[in-house]
Formats: C-alpha cells, sequence, structure tokens
C-alpha cells in the first residue's frame, strides 16, 4: 500500500476525563458551613492586627499571616460589589440559565462573598444595591444551604 | 471531672467533576482509526529513514526527528506475544469514572508484517500459566466499531 493520504475530514476522537473526589473543608470551613446549617448564621473570621474581618473566614490572615481564631458573625444582608450574568451552559453551574453571580459585602465583613443572586431580575441588578440570604429548609451543611441572596427590603 | 468539649465536626465535599473533550487525530492517525472501524484493518507507516515500522503510524518518527513519509504497511491482525502482564491492582478508569474492578491481562503483540512494533492489547486468557512468549494469537475485533484500539475487544490465542 502506497496510495496517498485522501484529503478527508479529520477523525474526532472523544474523549472524557471522569473525576469523583473528595474535599476536606478543614476546622475553620467546616465552622462556618455548620453554623449555616443549624442556625442559619454567617459566619466571620477577624484579624485585629489588620482590622479585618474575612467572609468566608480564614484560619490564617493573607495580610499579616497571624493564626486566626476571633469568629465574628456578619450579618445576613449586605451590599452588592460585582456582578456577572451567566448565559452559557456549563456542567458546574447550579442554576438554569440564564442567572447571575454576585460578590456581596456582608455587614460587618471586610471582604466580598460570591453567591448565587435570585428572586432578582436581571437587568435590574445594580451595583451597591442591598441583598439578604435565603436559606434552604432541608440544609447539609454546605454554602448552597444559602439558596441565594435575593434585594433586601 | 471537667466537661468534655463536643466533638469537633470536620466536613467534607464530595464533587464528581467530569470533563468531556475531543481531539481531533490528525492525519495519520485518523486514517489509522477509520480503517480499524471500517475495515477492521491495522496499518502501520515506515519511517523513510531508519525503515523501522511506527505503530501507531505517525507524521514524525520519533527516532529520526523527521517527516516518516507514506510508506504505509498493512498488518496482520494476527501476532506473536512477546510479554505479558497480569494487572492485579486495579487503576483507575477516567473514560468509566470509577476503578477497574477486575484483574486483567496485557500482552504486548508483534503483528505480523510489525517487524518489532509492538501493540499493547488486553489478552482473553486471564491464567498467566496458560500463556508463554511466543505464543500465537489473534484480534477478536467488536461488531460495533467506533474507530478506536478498544474496537478490539482483546487478543486471542490461536492454534496454527
Amino acid at each position: 500500500m502506497s496510495d496517498s493520504m485522501p484529503q478527508s475530514e479529520p477523525f474526532l476522537v472523544m474523549g472524557k476525563i471522569d473525576m469523583p473526589y473528595k474535599y476536606s473543608v478543614g476546622r475553620v470551613g467546616s465552622k462556618f458551613l455548620t453554623e449555616l446549617r443549624d442556625s442559619k448564621r454567617i459566619l466571620g473570621m477577624k484579624c485585629s492586627t489588620c482590622n479585618q474581618v474575612y467572609v468566608p473566614p480564614k484560619s490564617t490572615c493573607p495580610k499579616c499571616f497571624s493564626r486566626l481564631d476571633e469568629w465574628v458573625e456578619v450579618g445576613n444582608q449586605g451590599t452588592l460589589l460585582s456582578y456577572t450574568i451567566v448565559r452559557y451552559r456549563g456542567e458546574i453551574h447550579p442554576l438554569e440559565l440564564p442567572f447571575a453571580y454576585g460578590i456581596i459585602q456582608l455587614d460587618g465583613a471586610d471582604t466580598g462573598f460570591v453567591h448565587l443572586l435570585g428572586e432578582v431580575d436581571l437587568e435590574a441588578i445594580r451595583i451597591g444595591m442591598r441583598l439578604e440570604a435565603v436559606f434552604r429548609e432541608e440544609r447539609s451543611g454546605s454554602i448552597l444551604d444559602i439558596k441565594y441572596f435575593r434585594p433586601a427590603g | 471531672m471537667d466537661k468534655e468539649p463536643a466533638a469537633e465536626e470536620l466536613l467534607t465535599v464530595d464533587f464528581h467533576l467530569v470533563l468531556p473533550y475531543r481531539w481531533a487525530a490528525g492525519p495519520y492517525l485518523s486514517r489509522f482509526f477509520r480503517e480499524i472501524r471500517d475495515n477492521k484493518r491495522l496499518l502501520a507507516n515506515r519511517c523513510g529513514h531508519c525503515r523501522r515500522i511506527l505503530l501507531p503510524p505517525r507524521v514524525v518518527c520519533g527516532k529520526c526527528r523527521a517527516p516518516a513519509g507514506e510508506d504505509w504497511v498493512e498488518l496482520s491482525d494476527k501476532g506473536t506475544l512477546r510479554t505479558f502482564i497480569k494487572v492485579v491492582q486495579p487503576g483507575w478508569d477516567p473514560v468509566e469514572g470509577r476503578y477497574r474492578s477486575e484483574t486483567y491481562m496485557v500482552g504486548e503483540i508483534e503483528l505480523d508484517g510489525a517487524e518489532g512494533a509492538l501493540l499493547d492489547h488486553f489478552l482473553e486468557e486471564q491464567d498467566p500459566q496458560n500463556l508463554w512468549e511466543g505464543m500465537r494469537v489473534q484480534a477478536v475485533w467488536r461488531e460495533q466499531r467506533s474507530g478506536d484500539l478498544k474496537d478490539i475487544l482483546h487478543f486471542k490465542v490461536i492454534q496454527e
């Protein structure tokens, strides 16, 4: 056989990488999630040296590298710092399209907290709007125990 | 006695990440896979410089680092078992998304016409006591083929 290559479409090989795995949340993250689950409270971690409250909580201050253990409760309401509207399909997304992710600064926190926005007209979302957490009835110790944040008041 | 603190609850989160992808096999492998799918034929190409057989066929010879050329060679689906191994540690199968639960036999097979080029594939025989180097084997093809080396179910021992 020595005939030359026929001109044709490239052959497409379908592949898949399938990776189930477990992520250990750790002590600080576990307390954060169990408080969401058991008492619908959102906890942050304060660094007194830097006067910063981190939500979600951190075990180590990213500014001064101190070990942190000063838990503080922050509000279930906050202010929208930024947002994005998701219009493409991806298996990891928890909601039907289109929907919005927001970065929310909860009252008493110094950092932004990423979560879903719900019960809101996507076109009416504005930076600076007030939002409140909506908790699920059935909670499992997951970040999605907060169903989403909706406009407050 | 002091009151013992409540046991700390540590959580784990289960993820199941599935990443489907596809890749274009390029001119030589496209032909290789199409011939498997449509004609149950195994194709190789011979390097124009070092004259060795490349299986699967390659555009560039890995030894010469030069275009291997289009000297196509059709290989038999019969060959000689050169070595084999029994796999007993179940590995992760990323395509199936689970551990391979059974032990299995893998052979390195020199197909007739391959001149030393070896093909790794599964063997039908599961007892290593019944296998030896130099045995004759033949591919068992699937009825439904998609253009993949898995279109060969396994190699079976043949008497000639």
